[in-house]
């Protein structure tokens, strides 16, 4: 079961996810993550808990990403699992965000 | 050969997860945990596409699982609209344009993260392989 855990620090919204991210799961983590850029001055996804993803996950974070580019807030995903960097290397979505170690 | 029939509902998820360890751990299989997340999510990307887009209204997925001591074959069907995905091709994105091709992510993983990947369509029926080498 994904938990999510949302941190507010002087404008940065960081969102730290534990657990996998099924389809169901990737839904969920949308609802809370696409509002926040109506508030945040930067948004920062923390994955270092997360083992398991799927592609939903990606249509969820390249709708965040159209998002922060419209409002000009930046979006930066942390900490990222080998697994679910082998899917965004796979399909070339490390080459449209923010990647920090 | 194990098999599985259910509704086309991603709420059924965890019972697909459920049957594809039962049908491993019933084959003998030990396979490795990355190999296993692998199958795994191939496994929901297929079961999700079928959920999203076979159906106008409900339906089932037949899952059949085949667990050897070299690989696993796991099979999909599904009586719903004719779909190959293999006729289908995914760019991906680039910086200079990141919109390309937004579809077709599922399926491509599902190619990446197999050994083997089928599709036949017979009187109504489609049939999706995959197989992952153990």
């Amino acid at each position: 079961m994904m938990k999510v855990k949302l941190a507010k620090d002087n404008g940065t919204f960081t969102f730290t996810v534990a657990g996998d991210i099924n389809t169901p799961a990737a839904r969920e983590l949308g609802k809370e993550l696409h509002p926040a850029f109506e508030k945040a001055k930067r948004v920062e996804l923390d994955f270092s808990q997360v083992a398991y993803a799927t592609s939903e996950l990606l249509r969820i974070l390249r709708m965040a990403q159209d998002i922060s580019t419209t409002k000009n807030v930046p979006m930066t995903l942390r900490n990222v699992s080998e697994p679910v960097m082998n899917m965004f290397r796979l399909t070339r979505f490390d080459a449209i965000v923010t990647i920090v170690p | 050969m194990k098999e599985i029939k259910l509704p086309a509902d991603i709420d059924r998820l965890g019972d697909l997860y459920a049957f594809l360890q039962e049908s491993i751990a019933c084959g003998g299989v030990v396979l490795p945990e990355c190999k296993y997340q692998e199958l795994k999510q191939a496994s929901e990307e297929i079961f999700v596409n079928i959920a999203y887009y076979a159906y106008t209204g409900r339906g089932d997925v037949l899952v059949r699982i085949e667990a050897g001591p070299t690989k696993i074959k796991v099979e999909f069907h599904d009586s719903g609209k004719a779909f190959d995905p293999l006729a289908f091709g995914y760019g991906g994105p680039s910086p200079h344009n990141p919109a390309h091709n937004r579809g077709g992510q599922g399926i491509f993983l599902v190619k990446e993260l197999t050994d083997d990947f089928y599709y036949t369509y017979c009187d109504g029926h489609n049939k999706l392989t995959i197989v992952k080498a153990v």
